[in-house]
């Protein structure tokens, strides 16, 4: 049996001496029983016995060493490889899908594409421009619209067709996408609503809260539609709309009648009406019921042309000299 | 026994905690006996070792493009990090040479030392398995192992007085042993 140890001073003396003999040195004790014991440790010590290490200073050290090189491990690279692959895909899908979209919804102006209807005013003669003012409408139009060939917008529906071409056009699918779609065909003849000059427009916009409605559905759906509220009960809340780059030369807002008119180049031949009216008060509001003539020739030179469309639920119209293609690029072109 | 070296190291470098779980096992203990012996503190010592694997394995693609044994590597590491144990302590560093490394105590002040020979050593490996478990645990941690009394009480669920008293009754029934197989009577009868 061996002897048993007599006071825990020698174990804490013996465990002092072996923590030097570990640390490399020699140590000495007085206490002979101390000395042998020390000595047959330092033998253990030669004698070179290999002894694995304490699980836990291993775990311990492995965990240290794994959250010292997470970039390194194999799945985290894996998982970026995959993610920059996916990434890269993803790049391709949308630059090719972006391709693919209608250049409409690619435009800036964000004005829903739902042209309405086209109203085309036949002005009296004698502002019939001269060769050098249709050009001067050319490049005008040219710099606030792009090119419309470019956009295929076959919600705009020109006066000049033919209502069984119309019913075709309002059946396509585009058309019927879109929300409220209301199409109204408007000719005037020159004596039946004389328009002086683009000026006047402007007062007999202001005044008059006329609608002039076709005979095609959706007009009667306006025509059918619940009355509205009071105009004084309607908060006014409009968008404005106008022309990229320009600066009205007057802008005109009737708040009664949720109507705001303004004009691009007053009182030369160039002279552009835009009239927004908000569609509650067009309900409201007296329609002609006089019969409308349509212009089976499309526009005509010096003759003032009308074009409507209905945007953020207004009715806006695009009104003067220019040809009614270009008063559509106007119309198209119009910016929140 | 270790497995293939090159094909653990490969696999350490992955990040496999099986491969890095054996490969520092087999290397710990002369690496803690090497870094022990040049600090003289079993905590500074632990923190050095655990250091200086870290710093190994981490640098494992430059180890690969050198044609150093991964022992050699490991010591140079190892001596790299005492001198900046040192430098931290703002203490001048000893210097240490490799061809310490494996004759860590001076065998001139040891005479046991003289006698020993690699069957001494299996006569003493023998004679620890007369041992009681734990007495044998508490010896090849405490004193082969070098771990300080923290460490081997954590290592063994036990107090540290436990410990105390365990690795004294361990050498006494050692020395016991020994005596009776002649290997230390003539060396310790002073």
């Amino acid at each position: 049996m061996p002897e048993s140890i007599s006071t825990s001073k020698e174990a804490e003396e013996f465990s002092l001496l072996l923590d030097k003999l570990n640390s490399g040195t020699i140590p000495e004790s007085d206490n002979e029983e101390t000395a042998e014991l020390l000595a047959v440790a330092a033998l253990l010590k030669k004698a070179e016995i290999s002894v694995p290490p304490p699980q836990h200073i291993v775990d311990q050290t492995v965990d240290k060493i794994i959250r010292a090189m997470p970039a390194r491990r194999p799945s985290r690279s894996k998982t970026w490889l995959y993610s920059g692959v996916v990434g890269t895909a993803a790049s391709v899908l949308l630059i090719i899908s972006l391709n693919f979209i209608s250049p409409w919804t690619q435009k800036p102006s964000l004005i829903p594409p739902p042209v309405i209807g086209t109203n085309q005013v036949t002005a009296p003669d004698q502002n019939a421009p001269s060769e050098k003012f249709n050009a001067t409408q050319q490049t005008l139009v040219s710099q606030a619209v792009p090119d419309p060939s470019a956009h295929k917008q076959p919600s705009v529906i020109p006066s000049n067709v033919s209502p069984a071409d119309e019913s075709k056009i309002s059946s396509n699918k585009e058309i019927a996408s879109v929300p409220p779609l209301v199409t109204s065909t408007h000719t005037q003849l020159p004596g039946e609503l004389p328009l002086p000059s683009n000026s006047a427009v402007l007062d007999h916009a202001m005044k008059e809260q006329a609608v002039t409605t076709g005979d095609t559905k959706p007009a009667r759906k306006w025509a059918s539609s619940p009355p509205a509220k009071s105009p004084k009960s309607i908060p006014f809340v409009q968008t404005v709309l106008s022309l990229p780059g320009l600066v009205p030369d007057s802008t005109a807002i009737n708040k009664e009648s949720g109507t705001i008119v303004q004009v691009y180049y007053k009182g030369t031949p160039q002279e552009i009406i835009i009239t927004q009216r908000l569609l509650n008060n067009l309900s409201t509001t007296p329609t002609s019921n006089t019969p409308h003539q349509i212009d089976e020739n499309g526009e005509k030179p010096g003759t003032s042309n009308k074009v409507t469309a209905k945007i953020f639920g207004q009715e806006v119209s695009v009104e003067g000299l220019q040809t009614k293609q270009d008063l559509l690029k106007l119309l198209q072109s119009l910016v929140p | 026994m270790m497995r293939d070296e090159d094909l653990l190291i490969n696999q350490a470098q992955t990040g496999d905690r099986n491969a890095l779980n054996e490969l520092i096992s087999f290397f710990w203990h002369s690496v803690y006996r090497f870094i022990s012996y040049r600090t003289g503190n079993p905590e500074d010592a632990k923190e050095i070792t655990q250091e200086t694997f870290i710093k190994v394995f981490l640098a494992l693609p430059n180890y690969q493009k050198t044609d150093a044994t991964f022992k050699t590597y490991l010591n140079r590491i190892a001596l790299n990090s005492i001198t900046d144990f040192w430098r931290k302590k703002g203490r001048i560093p000893m210097v240490v040479e490799l061809a310490e490394y494996h004759q860590p105590l001076a065998e001139a002040d040891q005479p046991e030392a003289q006698v020993l020979n690699r069957e001494m050593s299996e006569a003493i490996a023998g004679l620890l398995k007369e041992l009681p478990a734990d007495q044998r645990r508490t010896v090849e941690l405490r004193i082969m192992a070098g771990l300080p009394v923290k460490d081997t009480a954590i290592a063994m669920g036990k107090s540290d007085a436990a410990i105390k008293m365990l690795q004294q009754r361990a050498m006494k029934n050692l020395r016991i042993l020994l005596q009776a197989r002649g290997i230390v009577e003539n060396h310790t009868g002073r």
